[in-house]
């Protein structure tokens, strides 16, 4: 059963086009969203949320579209923004009644119980709040309702490694019964890299790879070795070259390892690697 | 009911700005008491002024971000405007109290005034409410939180224009009252009748000014 | 049950998952008959993907070491089992094999390797304790 399903979707805007975006995201999974500043990533997760209407393409989350039943809609999704979105002025408690005031799923028991132990100050105005802070507030405010969807932009930017570490065990605990999904953008692969099961690479508004995650790591060969190794055929494989002094850097379909020979190292590549190779090959 | 909770967001944002209009109004109280030549119908019509400097108080508070939190909440884009107006329309309607408590009190107290009559008031707040919608659908045109650019602008001006134009009339009239009375005179007895025009006259314009709000609204991005 | 992941590994992560518990059965730390714990819960406990723990799982029920039923997760299977008992004997030759051929290198003649396994077996003669019970 899937519970985000992307069709086409498609945003124009005078100076960046996102064009046709495409995925299914099924119960009880997580993908990364994954590229550059400025790819599309926000753009897409703020069509999702409804926040950003879009050009073109259907979105449907728990099997429903924004227009069919927007309040039920609304209500299956949690979002957690690189940017604080309560009004700076709000203190936990003006967020409590709010959140209280909309969802009918809002437990302010459950919201307590976070507030508190994350120690946030309930009487404190939420602009002094440390970013730290502020990320686990609007966690507190997601995760005291019922939702199905988490969609998380940037999240875990500017958080300290302690702090990431327990955002990503939050989003393993939510994903663990199998009824819910996680969906999040970051520039921090190494996040990515441990918990996702899926994976979407964009790169100017265009889609570049989707696959789960180890088949995707499975399917690419970090080579290196010297420039002057190297033959026409294996050239043509490689997939973003990067030259340095003393020798190149690139990555390689699985299926094609019977090119390499005795001269190249090669190894298992990281997100991370793949994603720069990719997007230097887009670029030359 | 979605709409009133959408008000009440509007109220904690703007909590600050609110604490400063009971200042304000406790102030124009003050003064209205001191000095015996101001006519009783200052106090209302700062009253009308002040309500509608700080019902777009929500719109200059508003950054692309909160903007976009209000559109999170699960909740049709009309009950979201509609709230908006829910909260210029009480903030009015406060704005209006405090200056018939104001001009009660001069009356109470020095006897000399008489009491803004009741057309007046209805006229006073018919302006008042035609002009906050008329600054809403600037702000929803323009963009919820783009409004903080040219807030200022938008804020002030109608005010001021509302505000300085009834003290001119009120001028005017006082100095050379004759083509006024006979204005006066041609709505005489229409007073009462005039003054219930205009107010079911703003309250369709408010009416009609919320659908247009929530269609421009419904396709903007935040 | 014990399970590191290793990032400097060569090993695939889904790989290592399997080889760690296929290794846990094998000497008998993870008993037949237990129930692992389920997929999604080991995900979390680890910090892996759920896909990953899924590949893990579905490889060692290939192989023939788990069965998964639904609603009531994934048994840890006899010993008895074909499939299983292939894999002790694929472990039993692959360590004669090594034997043979470090002894090959050596140049031991094979009089003297099968001296050298019949001191050993002697020397291991007690009964192996039974870790299944």
């Amino acid at each position: 059963m899937e519970l985000l399903e992307v069709r086409n979707l498609s945003k124009y805007y005078k100076t960046f086009r996102l064009e046709k975006i495409s995925f299914t995201l099924p119960k009880g999974y997580i993908m990364g969203y994954v590229g550059q500043n400025g790819a599309g990533k926000s753009t897409t997760l703020n069509l999702i949320t409804n926040i950003c209407k879009s050009s073109g393409g259907e979105i449907y989350v728990d099997g429903r579209t924004c227009e069919e039943d927007e309040i039920r809609y609304k209500e299956a999704i949690g979002y957690i923004g690189d940017e604080f979105y309560f009004p700076d002025n709000f203190r936990v408690r003006d967020i409590r009644s709010v959140l209280k005031d909309f969802y009918t799923t809002f437990s302010t028991e459950r919201f307590d119980e976070l507030t508190e132990h994350w120690k946030l100050d309930r009487k404190l105005q939420v602009k002094d709040f440390s970013r730290g802070m502020k990320v686990k507030l609007m966690f507190a405010s997601v995760l005291a309702r019922e939702t199905k969807l988490l969609v998380l932009d940037e999240a875990t930017n500017g958080l300290d490694p302690v702090v990431r570490a327990e955002v990503l065990k939050t989003l393993q605990e939510y994903i663990a019964d199998g009824e819910r999904s996680v969906i999040f953008s970051t520039h921090i692969l190494s996040d990515l890299e441990q918990i996702a099961d899926y994976i979407y690479f964009i790169h100017d508004g265009r889609t570049v790879l989707y696959d789960a995650k180890d088949e995707l790591m499975d399917s690419f060969l970090l080579v290196k070795g010297e420039r002057s190794a190297l033959f026409p055929e294996l050239q043509k494989a490689l997939i973003g070259v990067i030259d340095n002094a003393y020798g190149f850097e690139a990555i390689l379909p699985s299926e094609k390892a019977d090119l390499l020979t005795r001269e190249f190292h090669f190894e298992k590549p990281t997100i991370d690697q793949i994603v720069i190779h990719y997007i230097k090959e887009k670029e030359d | 009911m979605k709409a009133l909770y959408f008000a009440k967001i509007d109220y904690i944002k703007s909590r600050t700005q609110l604490y400063l209009i009971l200042l304000i109004g406790i102030i124009v109280t003050a003064i209205m008491q001191m000095s015996d030549d101001m006519p009783g119908q200052v106090g209302f019509i700062y009253g009308v002024f002040i309500a509608i400097v700080f019902a777009t108080a929500p719109f200059g508070a508003c950054t692309r971000k909160d903007a976009g939190f209000q559109e999170l909440l699960p909740a049709t884009t009309l009950q979201r405007v509609l709230g908006r107006f829910l909260f210029g329309f009480s903030l009015l309607l406060f704005g209006t109290c405090i200056g018939l408590v104001a001009a009660a009190g001069s009356y109470l107290m020095t006897g000399r005034r008489e009491m803004v009559p009741l057309p007046v008031c209805l006229i006073t707040f018919a302006i008042g409410l035609v002009i906050i919608t008329a600054q809403y659908i600037l702000f929803y045109l323009v963009g919820e939180s783009k409004g903080g650019q040219f807030l200022s602008l938008v804020r002030m001006v109608p005010g001021m224009c509302f505000f300085f134009l009834s003290m001119k009339l009120e001028g005017a009239i006082q100095e050379d009252p004759a083509p006024a009375m006979a204005v006066i005179e041609r709505i005489g007895g229409n007073l009462d009748s005039i003054g219930w025009i205009s107010t079911v006259l703003s309250l369709a314009i408010m009416a009609a000014g919320i659908l247009v709000c929530t269609r421009a609204a419904a396709k903007k991005d935040y | 049950m014990k399970i590191i992941i290793s990032n400097q590994s060569e090993l695939p992560i889904y790989a290592q998952i399997k080889e760690q518990l296929k290794e846990q059965i094998l000497n008998g730390q993870i008993p037949e008959g237990s129930t692992l714990p389920s997929i999604r819960q080991l995900a979390k406990e680890v910090g892996v993907s759920v896909i990953t723990t899924t590949r893990a799982y579905s490889d060692l029920e290939a192989e023939g070491f788990i069965a998964t039923m639904q609603g009531k997760g994934s048994v840890v299977l006899s010993k008895d089992n074909s499939m299983l008992q292939e894999q002790y004997l694929l472990r039993i030759e692959e360590g004669l094999t090594t034997a043979i051929e470090t002894a090959r290198v050596m140049g031991l003649s094979e009089e003297e390797l099968t001296e050298i396994f019949h001191n050993l077996l002697c020397t291991h003669a007690h009964p192996v304790q039974d870790h299944s019970i």
